[in-house]
C-alpha cells in the first residue's frame, strides 16, 4: 500500500551525488600521495606510526606538558605530558601508520593501516606525540639540549609553552626503528617512490 | 487485541521509514560519527589538539546534523545532502583520511541516499492504486470461481 508521502530512492539521482564525489576524493586522496596536498591527521587516540630508518638534516624537539582536567568526570588538572618533534627535510624508510577504532557497535574494532616501502620524504614535518622511541641506534650531530621552546626556528610559531624544554640539532642525523604513538601528524610534501598499500583491516590494525 | 497493536505499530514504523530518507539518514550519521570519533576523548586530549581537532568536530557534527535535519524535515533534504557530500570529500585530507576512510565512505554513500531519495508523484500514486485495484478484482474473481 503506497500512501502520499511515500517515496523512493532515484538511481540517477544517487549516481549525481556519489560519482562526483568519489571523483574528487579519488583527486584529493591521488593529490595528498603526490605531495600537492597536506593531510591533517588529529587523533584523541594516538596512533602509531613506525619507521625502520629516519633521517634528517636536523631535528627539534619540545616537551609540552598541558595542563587540563583529568578526565570528562574528573575536573583535578592534570599535566599531560606531549612531544613535538620536527625532522628537517626528513626521510623514513618503510612507513607505517596503524589507527584504530575500538568498541564499535555490533562492529567491534576495525582499524587501518597505511605503509609505503622504500623511501619517503616527508619535507619539514612536525609530529605531535604520546611517545616517540628509537629503538635501535640513534646518531645526532651538533646538539643543543636546553633550548627555550619559543626559540625552536620551527616550532616557535605555534609556540604553546614559551620557555619550556626544546633540544634542537641542526646537524644530519639518523634514527633507527622509529616508533611513535602520535596525536598529530600533517602529511606534506609526501612523495611516494614505490608501492604504498592501503588495507582496513577488521580488528586490531598494527605495524 | 495485543497482536493487533503490534501490526498497528509496525505499519506505523514502516510509513515513518517509507516517508524519509531513512536508511540514508542512517548511514550518513554513522559516516559523520566515524569521521568525529578519533578526535573525541577526554577534554585534555581535545584541548590540545587545538585547530585540527576543529576541522574534525566541524566536519563530523555538520554531517551528522545534516542527517538529523534530512530525517526530520524531509522536505529539506537537498540542501543538507550536498552540505554533507562536500563534508565528507572534504574530511580526506582535513580529518584523519576522512575518519580513517571508513567515515568518507559511508557519508559518500548516505548522503547520495539522502539527496536521491524522492516522494511518489500524485500520477504514480494514481497508477499504484490502479494496479492494486486489478489486483484485488483479480483474487475476487479467483476465489468466486
Amino acid at each position: 500500500m503506497k500512501v502520499k508521502g511515500m517515496g523512493r530512492t532515484r538511481l540517477g539521482r544517487l549516481a549525481a551525488v556519489t560519482v562526483p564525489a568519489t571523483a574528487l576524493s579519488l583527486g584529493f586522496g591521488y593529490a595528498i600521495i603526490q605531495g600537492a596536498v597536506i593531510a591533517q591527521l588529529s587523533a584523541a587516540e594516538p596512533f602509531t606510526v613506525t619507521a625502520t630508518t629516519a633521517t634528517a638534516d636536523g631535528l627539534e624537539l619540545s616537551l609540552q606538558g598541558a595542563s587540563a582536567a583529568t578526565s570528562n568526570d574528573i575536573i583535578t588538572p592534570q599535566t599531560k605530558k606531549a612531544a613535538k618533534v620536527t625532522l628537517i627535510n626528513g626521510v623514513v624508510t618503510n612507513m607505517c601508520l596503524a589507527a584504530n577504532q575500538s568498541d564499535i557497535p555490533f562492529l567491534g574494532s576495525l582499524g587501518l593501516t597505511i605503509s609505503a616501502t622504500g623511501d619517503v620524504p616527508l619535507g619539514t614535518t612536525t609530529l605531535n606525540a604520546d611517545s616517540v622511541s628509537s629503538t635501535g641506534e640513534a646518531a645526532l650531530g651538533h646538539t643543543e639540549i636546553g633550548v627555550a621552546e619559543s626559540e625552536l626556528d620551527n616550532q616557535a610559531a605555534e609556540s604553546i609553552n614559551p620557555g619550556g624544554f626544546g633540544m634542537e640539532s641542526d646537524e644530519p642525523l639518523t634514527l633507527q626503528g622509529l616508533n611513535a604513538k602520535a596525536y598529530a601528524l600533517e602529511l606534506g610534501g609526501l612523495t611516494l617512490a614505490d608501492g604504498l598499500s592501503i588495507a582496513p583491516v577488521a580488528g586490531e590494525a598494527t605495524c | 487485541m495485543n497482536e493487533n497493536f503490534a501490526a498497528r505499530a509496525w505499519q506505523g514504523f514502516a510509513y515513518f521509514r517509507k516517508s524519509r530518507p531513512f536508511w540514508g539518514c542512517i548511514i550518513l550519521a554513522l559516516g559523520g560519527w566515524f569521521v568525529l570519533k578519533p578526535a573525541v576523548g577526554s577534554f585534555a586530549v581535545m584541548s590540545s589538539l587545538g585547530s585540527g581537532g576543529a576541522a574534525v568536530y566541524i566536519l563530523g557534527g555538520g554531517m551528522m546534523a545534516a542527517a538529523v535535519v534530512s530525517f526530520v524535515t524531509p522536505a529539506q533534504r537537498h540542501f543538507p545532502a550536498l552540505m554533507a557530500a562536500i563534508f565528507s570529500v572534504a574530511s580526506l585530507p582535513m580529518a584523519n583520511l576522512g575518519g580513517w576512510l571508513i567515515g568518507m565512505t559511508l557519508g559518500i554513500v548516505g548522503s547520495g541516499m539522502v539527496f536521491a531519495w524522492t516522494p511518489y508523484t500524485d500520477a504514480q500514486l494514481a497508477k499504484f492504486a490502479e494496479r492494486d485495484a486489478r489486483q484485488a478484482e483479480k483474487k475476487a474473481v479467483k476465489q468466486h470461481v
